[in-house]
């Protein structure tokens, strides 16, 4: 294991310590009226990585995401738990940190480069083609502060590009410049993970978490969701995002043990069905009901939670879905309306396009719905 | 060892750091570091041109006089911009993996260099003022060894504190103020009583300032006891800066 995380808990320190003067400080002291609250930004997080693998974090704002990330990097100590991190790790958590507006943009870079870790000779040797990346070569001995704030993004992103570290912490940095630049940006990073970078990835953009990582770890005030393959969180996390109920642990530890498990489970029966309808109205959506083809549908009742149901499923962007009764008129909307009491509503009725989720669903609490949606499937079917 | 290796890594950081604190500096200043040398000339033409009748009796005041300005000029400067050192780089702290104290050291290492600009105009008033140059005065690498390690302790408990408690740049101001007056920079002890030249002697900025006078006006080698006091001084404040270093070293981020 490259990456090891044992059950991290991380607690702020807020209250009327900060910015109050000495006098204050010593008066309260004696007074006893010192007030220190704690704020648990992140609270028993444990996960692992192996080499090679690219986790993505993802969470709501607030989730601890920057926080835990943080911490790894070594910038701040976790309250409770440990873990370890073999190897050189190279933390990208904000672009522009270090830059000094006043000084040139050549003087900026070494600067910058140093932070990163990089050696004198390397940076000699690199600074031209940092600013070819950049396209920025004409401002060279321009002042910081002169630039743009696209070519101050695109000048942090490439110098940060020349890392080569073993494990690499990226927090929300694929996301700057241009559509151009960020294609190249993204190619870029590749190019280091492949290199055999195992990489901690913060990102909103559920696509580009679906398209770079394998592993997801799903975040949210401070507590964590879900840590397992993509596959399997990511639609459930899509499904939470859409209507604001989160999955059941259960459930999700379901999924991941089905996932493991029947890895190439083809989930076949869902498949032919599904392709008609492509609920219509939104992709996601029906992801999570198509899942029916892949062999999450056997899950999916479990799932109640929902935080995989969707995903086997999802894979066809209408196959399960238009199953069950072609959803697209409003495959959503069944399953929001069913959903709505309880995610795993839903589940029952997608299920329909696939076997299995008609099978799980009466597994669930919310069995009653289910039982009754599933009777409903049924009857659709 | 594990130091030298922490070295190593962040000597090129470090190096730049130092660059960037110069440019900062004196970024749109029209004399830019001839002010390093500028403000010890000022201030000695002025004490002198006081003083010299009241002080001035005995020999070699001009030498007396700037040794006193010099010393206290390194140590004040160097105390009070490395106060700052731990919050004006708050932003790269919270983002980036380095150890904390190198800001400080980064600090000290700029005003070391002004030190040096200053020693050099130091010699040349020495050699005006007729003061004869011993081997002895060799010696004087002792107490600015010391006085750089007493800087950097003093450094490292003032940015801690500061980022604290921001009212610390205000009493140290004052305390700095309070000091000037208690190490007998433009003044003689001579004229005071035994006990109050001893009670002076508690003053580290007073010990070595007297160090290098003692090696340069007097040309011999200091007694033990201030040679004792010189180092203690340093070792007290480097190890109690070191303490309040490692205890707070994951709190400070919580501040910035």
């Amino acid at each position: 294991m490259i990456v090891d995380v044992k059950d991290i808990s991380i607690r702020y320190i807020v209250g009327d310590f900060r910015d109050i003067g000495l006098k204050d400080f010593v008066v309260r002291k004696l007074k006893r009226d010192f007030k220190v609250e704690e704020f648990w930004a992140v609270n028993h997080v444990s996960f692992s990585l192996e080499e090679g693998d690219f986790l993505g974090i993802i969470g709501t704002n607030g989730a601890g995401k920057s926080t835990l990330l943080k911490t790894i990097s070594g910038i701040m100590r976790p309250s409770k738990g440990t873990y370890r991190m073999d190897g050189k790790i190279s933390a990208l958590l904000e672009l522009g940190t270090g830059f000094d507006p006043d000084l040139t943009l050549r003087e900026n870079i070494f600067l910058r480069g140093a932070l990163l870790g990089y050696t004198k000779p390397f940076m000699i040797e690199k600074c031209e083609e940092i600013l070819d990346f950049a396209e920025l070569k004409e401002y060279e001995m321009r002042k910081y502060k002169q630039l743009s704030s696209g070519m101050k993004s695109r000048l942090a992103f490439s110098i940060a590009c020349f890392v080569n570290p073993d494990i690499l912490i990226l927090d929300e940095v694929l996301s700057v410049g241009d559509g151009a630049f960020r294609a190249k940006s993204e190619k870029k990073m590749f190019e280091i993970i492949k290199g055999g970078a195992t990489t901690l990835f913060v990102s909103h953009s559920t696509p580009q978490v679906r398209r770079l990582c394998n592993k997801v770890l799903w975040l949210h005030k401070g507590e964590q969701i879900a840590f397992g393959p993509t596959s399997v969180i990511l639609p459930l996390y899509e499904k939470f995002l859409k209507d604001a109920i989160l999955p059941e642990k259960e459930a999700i530890e379901e999924l991941i043990a089905k996932a493991a498990a029947a890895p190439a489970a083809p989930a076949a029966p869902a498949k032919p069905a599904a392709p008609a309808a492509p609920a219509a109205p939104a992709p996601k959506k029906e992801e999570p009901k198509k899942e029916t083809p892949a062999p999450k549908k056997e899950e999916p009742k479990k799932e109640t939670p929902a935080p995989k149901k969707e995903e086997p499923k999802k894979e066809t962007p209408a196959p399960k879905k238009e199953e069950p009764k072609k959803e697209t008129p409003a495959p959503k909307k069944e399953e929001p309306k069913k959903e709505t009491p309880a995610p795993k509503k839903e589940e029952p009725k997608k299920e329909t396009p696939a076997p299995k989720k008609e099978e799980p669903k009466k597994e669930t609490p919310a069995s009653k719905k289910e039982a009754v949606k599933s009777s409903e499937k049924t009857e659709k079917k | 060892m594990k130091i030298l290796e922490k070295v190593n890594r962040y000597k090129f950081l470090f190096s730049e750091l130092v660059k960037r604190d110069f440019k900062q500096k004196y970024k749109r200043t029209v004399l830019g570091m001839v002010w390093s040398a500028l403000s010890p000339i000022c201030s000695f033409i002025i004490l002198k041109f006081v003083f010299e009748n009241f002080f001035g009796r005995g020999e070699h005041y001009t030498t007396y006089l700037f040794i006193g300005i010099m010393v206290n000029s390194f140590f004040a400067e160097s105390t009070n911009n490395g106060m700052f050192s731990l919050v004006a780089n708050g932003g790269i702290i919270s983002k980036v993996n380095v150890p904390k104290y190198i800001f400080l050291l980064s600090k000290n290492v700029s005003c070391l260099i002004n030190f040096g600009i200053t020693f050099v105009i130091f010699l040349v008033f020495a050699y005006i003022d007729h003061i004869t140059f011993t081997p002895t005065m060799l010696l004087i690498v002792y107490p600015v060894l010391c006085l750089i390690v007493f800087n950097i302790g003093v450094g490292l408990i003032l940015s801690a504190l500061f980022v604290f408690f921001r009212d610390i740049q205000y009493i140290y101001s004052i305390f700095t103020q309070l000091l000037y007056y208690v190490s007998a920079i433009f003044y003689t002890v001579d004229a005071l009583p035994e006990h109050v030249q001893k009670i002076l002697m508690i003053n580290p900025i007073y010990d070595y300032i007297s160090y290098v006078r003692i090696v340069t006006i007097n040309g011999v080698v200091p007694d033990l006891t201030l040679h004792l006091l010189c180092a203690g001084y340093a070792l007290l404040m480097l190890v109690i800066g070191m303490i309040v270093y490692k205890v707070n070293n994951y709190k400070f981020v919580f501040y910035f």
